[in-house]
């Protein structure tokens, strides 16, 4: 079980996760694409942490979200990899799926995630305190 | 120096808040001892042999008095009266209890301190040159510049889980007193240009360090304009945030990636980076790199002398004075003078180091008592403001030519005038197997057996300008490979050696060179006799006036190999020949 927690104006923590758009990893994307797109879906990508920028460059507008894919908590590359995305235009959904931290939010945030996958369970006092946790920051990026 | 505004501090107090009620989950059991270790260890935390160890950052070794008596006073309440300045110009306590930890970051919050980004895969305290802002070889003063990097890289979100730690220096003078070329970025601060049309920038060098693969590090760019230095930072760490070796502990610096291809290659990484982040980055304004530099315009220093006071001018003005107050002890503060104080930029002013190394403690603690001592001295005699070192040692870096010897005669007072500094006795020195749980070796014994045997100065004054450095294990805390002689701690079954080597320095950019191992391991007993032999060998072969480290750049390994070892040959040989053993 898992919570799901959204960051627009204001914070949302559910487990539920009606109107979800339809996932599909980088294997499955290059070999439907046409047919996906053919369909009324909102489409997805869930693609893992050491994912090139180049392999995701063509499709941003094509997707309504896209999950990176955290396989430890210490490795930092889907931090690199959402502020890349966000920097090429991506105006989708970002969430931040596999193991990560509570405390990790706000810098997950900050590198552009609205969406986080965490355990279920997590205290949503936590997770508000930890998305909160710093009232600025030094860097203007 | 820079002063905290509003903003800084709340950034401090949300920093001490966050790790408090990180600790209090961890003490309640809500957080894993695997989740808490790297957010204890971005926050300085280690977990040590005999209890934790507290690391605090000072941004580029630079130290109020009002920060010094704080520390004074945590010392006392937190830990055993003393702490330890190391070789990245940082302080750490050594003793204090994990619950106490978010007390004492509260504490240090009261006077702009942290422990933020002192240790953990993440950006580090960036650090300097000592002498930054009053060397008489100054270019451009680096500490503005040290600032923006600080503020850059202080809770970066980017940057806090990258494969390995990462650390950078930052130069403005010819001599290199940062070792920029052993950091993950070294950046050498360079005008290009003439008059109205000179432009500052950095030549960039990328893929230093030490450990068990000392690489001096090569030119990415030779020419950064300063406006541009954020997002060229950004492209090297975001390069190798994504590509850097996660699988290997060992392989995992930036010195390692950069290596694997050639500099040609990672240098064209990092430009497509560069090209792509750049433009959502925005530029330095010469306005904001302008009120960097009004943190660190010079102090109100009195006109006093119209040239530069060297030792040879300040002795002239003190001679009476000398022969009235000091005719026993003229001799010393004609020493202390040459070895502890430096040429500085405006005239009637040096530069003062005040020696932590006496025989008898481990290099770099200060007492409690000390850290006051040192604060009044500074608040009396250089602007309220001192410096850490790389060598452990302080800085009073504004002292009126004048007041040289009231300042001596109140050194002395309190422990700090050993007039030692870049002698043989002024040794560098992690806190070694004593305290770190990662050492294989004890290494403040071997400074203190080294320092007792060589006690008598004038031998270390004739030796001339000496680096050694002795580190406990691999990770060459105390640069060992980059000093003219170099001690190394190492394990064999279960027993500690140390391995000794030649001809590491980092003085100069154009000069850096990672030392070399002269063989075989010696025990700690044989240290001393072992650092004779070498001196011995340059003391007979030096042409005049030729320092230790360009005598063994002219003779080679050569000589002091066969100094330290022949009689270990030869012996085992006739022990071979008497068993009828070939040799």
């Amino acid at each position: 079980m898992t919570v799901l927690v959204k960051v627009s104006d204001s914070i949302s923590v559910s487990s539920h996760r009606d109107n979800d758009p339809v996932v599909v990893d980088l294997e499955r994307w290059a070999s439907d694409r046409e047919q996906l797109l053919l369909t009324e879906w909102e489409l997805g990508l869930r693609v893992a942490a050491d994912t090139d920028i180049a392999a995701l460059a063509n499709n941003l507008s094509l997707c309504a979200l896209i999950e990176i894919e955290f396989d430890a908590f210490t490795d930092g590359r889907g931090f690199s990899l959402a502020a890349q995305l966000r920097q090429l235009g991506f105006r989708g959904e970002l969430r931040a799926v596999g193991t990560i931290l509570v405390d990790q939010l706000y810098y997950l945030q900050r590198c552009g995630f609205d969406g986080f996958e965490l355990p279920g369970g997590t205290n949503s006092e936590l997770i508000t305190e930890a998305l909160q946790v710093f009232s600025h920051q030094y860097q203007t990026v | 120096m820079y002063i905290y505004n509003e903003l800084d501090k709340q950034l401090v107090r949300e920093r001490v808040a966050q790790f408090r009620g990180q600790t209090l989950r961890f003490l309640q059991g809500d957080l894993s001892e695997q989740a808490f270790l790297p957010l204890r260890l971005q926050n300085g935390l280690y977990i040590q042999r005999h209890a934790p160890m507290l690391r605090v950052a000072v941004p580029y070794g630079m130290l109020s008095s009002r920060q010094l008596r704080k520390l004074a006073q945590i010392s006392r309440d937190y830990d055993k009266g003393y702490c330890h300045i190391t070789t990245r110009q940082n302080i750490q306590f050594n003793w204090p209890q994990l619950e106490d930890i978010p007390a004492l970051l509260q504490e240090l919050a009261e006077v702009d301190m942290h422990a933020i980004q002192t240790s953990g895969n993440c950006i580090r305290n960036v650090t300097s040159d000592p002498f930054a802002g009053v060397a008489v070889d100054e270019v451009i003063d680096p500490r503005p510049y040290c600032e923006i990097v600080r503020q850059w890289s202080t809770l970066h979100p980017e940057f806090a889980f990258l494969p390995r730690k990462f650390k950078i220096a930052i130069s403005g003078s010819c001599a290199d007193r940062a070792a920029i070329k052993f950091h993950d970025i070294g950046l050498q601060l360079v005008r290009r240009g003439e008059g109205e049309n000179s432009e500052n920038g950095f030549c960039v060098y990328v893929g230093g360090g030490l450990g068990r693969t000392p690489i001096a590090a090569p030119v990415v760019r030779d020419f950064l304009p300063e406006r541009d230095l954020l997002s060229y930072l950004c492209a090297i760490l975001r390069v190798y945030n994504q590509l850097g070796r996660r699988d290997n502990k060992y392989k995992a610096r930036i010195k390692i990636l950069v290596r694997a291809a050639s500099v040609e290659d990672f240098a064209k990484q990092v430009e497509a980076e560069w090209q792509r982040c750049k433009e959502h980055y925005p530029t330095l304004s010469s306005e904001e790199i302008s009120a960097a530099k009004a943190f660190f315009s010079a102090p109100n220093y009195s006109v006093v002398s119209a040239e530069a006071t060297t030792v040879a001018a300040v002795e002239r003005e003190l001679q009476i004075v000398a022969e009235d107050l000091l005719a026993p002890s003229q001799h010393s503060f004609r020493q202390w003078l040459e070895r502890n104080t430096g040429d500085h930029k405006v005239p009637g002013y040096r530069t003062v180091t005040l020696s932590l190394k006496p025989t008898g403690v481990a290099a770099g603690d200060i007492t409690d008592q000390q850290l006051l001592a040192v604060a009044d001295l500074a608040d009396r005699y250089s602007f309220g403001e001192v410096r850490t070192t790389q060598q452990q040692n302080i800085v009073l870096a504004d002292v009126r030519a004048s007041d040289l010897l009231g300042l001596w005669l109140a050194a002395q007072q309190h422990g700090f005038s050993s007039a030692n500094i870049g002698t043989l006795t002024d040794i560098t020195c992690c806190p070694g197997g004593d305290y770190c749980s990662l050492a294989n070796a004890k290494s403040i014994p071997v400074a203190d057996a080294i320092q007792r045997r060589f006690d008598d100065m004038d031998y270390n004054y004739d030796l001339g300008d000496l680096s050694l450095k002795i580190s406990g294990c691999m990770n060459a805390c105390a640069h060992h490979n980059i000093s003219h002689i170099g001690i190394l701690g190492v394990d064999k079954k279960g027993r500690e050696f140390y391995q000794v080597m030649l001809g590491g320095s980092s003085g100069d950019v154009s000069e850096a060179s990672v030392g070399k191992v002269l063989g075989p391991a010696f025990s700690a007993d044989e240290i001393p006799d072992v650092l004779q032999k070498l001196l011995d060998v340059y003391v007979d072969k030096r042409h005049e006036g030729e320092r230790f480290i360009e005598s063994y750049n002219r003779l080679g390994m050569t000589p002091f190999k066969s100094a330290v070892y022949p009689a270990k040959v030869t012996a085992a040989a006739t022990v071979r020949k008497a068993e009828g053993v070939g040799v």
